[in-house]
């Protein structure tokens, strides 16, 4: 018998279908989200802005109006899967567009002091020296024993980067899928996760739509499908979620 | 700054460089690097292209500017099968990107068109250094230009992981998206594009060390940064010029050594 025998595929899709996202708070680490779009209105709990005094930084309690896009969009997906979700925006692009691997780390330290149960990074850190890798990695350990699940993006060129590249976290690359409930695993992998991240419609600033093909877009999916799962089991780990989607994952099999 | 010295950095210099032209020379003659996907699958002409563009970095600064951009730009067009393409180059002052070149439809009237990072296709894959595609393009582009464009593909130009500015495609022939493939294609792309992009500002630099400032702006790199290391051997053959001036005896020795900087490959 091997491990995935163990697990029964039916009850985690059954759980995935039941849950909504109802209680679970999404942090959604990006350039900020358009709460004014429709396909967003009432999402948005709280909003956070990542900003820099003196060479530190500090997550403070602001409106996170979206610089680039990109972040709404990542919302609008979390949105569209787990709709009964709180989603928190914390904003670490400026207006300038400036992202640093220290904005990502007082973002994560602002989720996990919000006590937030999954957050999405779509978003890669390439060339990180080896002091910003250990830096990082002492805030996504936090998460992991904090119960924060990290759910990040791949490199479109598929470079090894981070956080995706830390083993607690669930790295997402892009996969040409229906929708969330087809997905792929590979356990062992870094890059463990496949998702629907092609021709993806995603609200845009500017009450508008976009279709989008890109791994950042296909992370949001892992993010929400986690959401449900969160809402329909509360408490699972970060060990637990990464099990159960080893045991729903599509691998060539249909939903 | 002692003579041996300088002469000895340059030479490690050219070394350096030396290794980056060969790199790019395979890289190009290889074509977009990717498993399945082939240029010459999608596009008879587009290895062709490839080569003219292997050829120019074999040659140095002997291509025309305009033949260069257009060979870069129709590959651009033809490694994805689209209609137009364009290249943008990041200006800092204002924070925008600017259309320095284009190709195909609509190319006439983009040329110098200003993309706002914010809330643009552009922005997005500049600032989340991403191949993304996505339909439609940008509301204000089509509202200023009076086209309407299905679909674009965007890649930013990355060199040492510092984004510079994009090289997009637009309307893809035949077909609603951009498909995964071309994401794929395009950012093999996108790297050899960049490259080129800067040995084309590596290429000014020398000529106005050579030429003072008679040298001309070449149009697609007007407020391109020059990167860290680039700078830093534009000081060291500075200096060597310098030196060349105050002992005229190691003139032959001085041109050899920038001769070779600037017809490297």
């Amino acid at each position: 018998m091997t491990f995935e025998q163990l697990l029964d595929r039916d009850k985690v899709l059954e759980l995935i279908e039941q849950g909504t996202g109802r209680g679970v708070k999404v942090g959604i680490l990006d350039s900020g989200v358009d709460f004014t779009h429709p396909a967003l209105a009432d999402s948005v709990h709280r909003s956070f802005e990542v900003r820099e005094s003196h060479g530190n930084f500090a997550a403070h309690e602001a409106p996170g109006t979206d610089v680039l896009g990109h972040g709404t969009m990542c919302a609008g997906v979390i949105h569209e899967i787990a709709p009964e979700a709180e989603l928190y925006n914390i904003k670490t692009l400026d207006e300038r567009g400036q992202n640093s691997p220290a904005k990502v780390i007082c973002g994560l330290e602002c989720a996990i002091a919000q006590g937030l149960h999954v957050l999405n990074l779509s978003l890669v850190s390439l060339n990180m020296s080896r002091n910003t890798i250990v830096d990082m990695l002492y805030w996504v350990e936090k998460a992991y024993y904090s119960g924060t699940i990290l759910v990040a993006a791949t490199d479109n060129k598929q470079k090894r980067g981070f956080p995706g590249d830390y083993s607690s976290v669930i790295a997402v690359d892009f996969q040409h899928f229906p929708d969330f409930r087809s997905f792929n695993y590979y356990l062992g992998k870094p890059v463990e996760m496949e998702a629907k991240g092609v021709y993806v419609e995603a609200p845009f600033p500017g009450n508008t739509y976009v279709s989008t093909t890109c791994t950042s877009i296909a992370c949001p999916h892992v993010t929400g499908l986690v959401a449900r799962l969160l809402s329909a089991m509360p408490g699972l780990t970060s060990f637990q979620i990464k099990t159960l989607l080893m045991a729903a994952r599509s691998n060539g099999r249909k939903a | 700054m002692d003579i041996l010295q300088a002469i000895e950095r340059v030479s490690r210099a050219v070394e350096v460089l030396s290794n980056e032209i060969k790199e790019l020379k395979l890289m190009a003659s290889q074509g977009p690097p990717s498993g399945s996907y082939s240029a010459q699958a999608v596009y008879p002409g587009a290895d062709d292209q490839l080569k003219i563009v292997a050829g120019y970095l074999a040659l140095g600064p002997g291509m025309d500017q305009d033949e260069l951009l257009n060979t870069l730009l129709s590959c651009a067009q033809q490694v994805v099968r689209a209609e137009g393409a364009g290249l943008t180059i990041y200006d800092d002052q204002k924070d925008v990107l600017v259309f320095r070149a284009a190709t195909g439809v609509g190319a006439d009237k983009i040329v110098g068109w200003e993309v706002p990072l914010t809330n643009s296709q552009h922005g997005i894959a500049f600032r989340m250094r991403q191949v993304i595609s996505s339909t439609p393009l940008n509301r204000a582009i089509d509202q200023a230009l009076g086209i309407t464009y299905r679909n674009v593909l965007i890649a930013p130009l990355l060199i040492n992981d510092e984004a510079i500015g994009t090289v997009s495609a637009v309307n893809k022939i035949a077909e609603d998206h951009f498909t995964p493939q071309d994401i794929e294609a395009y950012t093999g792309f996108a790297e050899l594009a960049a490259h080129i992009v800067r040995q084309r500002m590596r290429e000014y630099n020398l000529m106005r060390i050579i030429e003072g400032d008679a040298a001309e702006v070449p149009r697609e790199l007007a407020g391109v940064k020059n990167l860290t290391g680039d700078a830093e051997l534009l000081q060291i053959i500075k200096d060597v010029v310098a030196i060349e001036r105050r002992s005229p005896e190691m003139l032959p020795l001085c041109r050899q050594l920038i001769g070779a900087l600037a017809n490297m490959g």
